[in-house]
């Protein structure tokens, strides 16, 4: 499946054509604190050699048509388009 | 699993109250022959290739080839894939298969997780019990609608995930 996918990703998702996902998100804000928290104990941890093969998820920056964000009774509101 | 995920889980996904996803998948045979023969490929057994076709109106014909004794031979069911959330049902529209569901639950064993079920000429993929699903099954209660339909050589999965 990695693979596949890692094939989706270098042919410019061309097998997937026509995808689209539209997304509303509104993320509270303990939410926030704690990936805050989270970036900052790793920020302040001395770096693991990356032994990760994940695929590399870059490209699909591509497809977002849309990403807004907004503040609402304190919540962060995402709202993200996506197609390809 | 990711902490900040793991809480979110954790509290039923509350923190999200309010969030809405749609979206819509073609998916192409080409892609789902690739994706069932590499799953072989990973797992040599007597199922040794797939030649899937989609057709119109929800129709499917899952062309498998099966090692029988020292040859191999092709079998080509037709299947009719429709949804109820969050449940996808295969139902065998060829008859002359209708005895042959032997190749189903080799198939099942074979490569496919458990969570599916066959009954009679139907065959049932119960997401909430796909062991790779397990973490998330309590988020999968707010997936609210989960289409299939196809149109000759794509299948069209639809979704709409809303937390309120």
């Amino acid at each position: 499946m990695k693979e596949w996918l890692q094939k989706q990703i270098d042919t410019g998702f061309n097998d997937l054509k026509g995808l689209s996902i539209s997304a509303h998100v509104p993320v509270q804000d303990q939410v926030i604190n704690e990936l805050l928290a989270q970036a900052l104990t790793g920020l302040s941890s001395p770096a693991a050699p990356s032994v990760s093969k994940a695929p590399d998820l870059r490209s699909l920056v591509q497809f977002v048509k849309k990403a807004e964000v907004h503040a609402k009774d304190g919540a962060l509101v995402i709202d993200v388009d996506i197609s390809v | 699993m990711n902490t900040v995920l793991q809480g979110l889980l954790s509290r039923n996904l509350a923190d999200l109250n309010g969030t809405y996803v749609t979206g819509s998948l073609p998916v192409p045979e080409k892609v789902l022959n690739d994706i069932a023969n590499a799953k072989i490929a990973e797992r040599p057994g007597r199922i040794k290739q797939f030649a899937i076709q989609v057709g119109a109106d929800n129709y499917v014909q899952l062309g498998i080839r099966v090692s029988v004794g020292p040859f191999t031979k092709w079998f080509r069911p037709e299947v009719i894939v429709t949804t109820e959330t969050p449940v996808i049902l295969f139902t065998i529209a060829s008859p002359e298969y209708a005895g042959l569901m032997w190749l189903a639950e080799l198939f099942a064993r074979e490569l496919l997780p458990s969570g599916v079920r066959i009954d009679g000429r139907q065959i049932t993929l119960d997401l909430r019990e796909v062991p790779q699903v397990a973490p998330y099954r309590r988020a999968l209660s707010y997936l609210k609608t989960l289409r299939v339909s196809t149109r000759p050589g794509t299948l069209m999965v639809g979704f709409e995930f809303r937390i309120d």
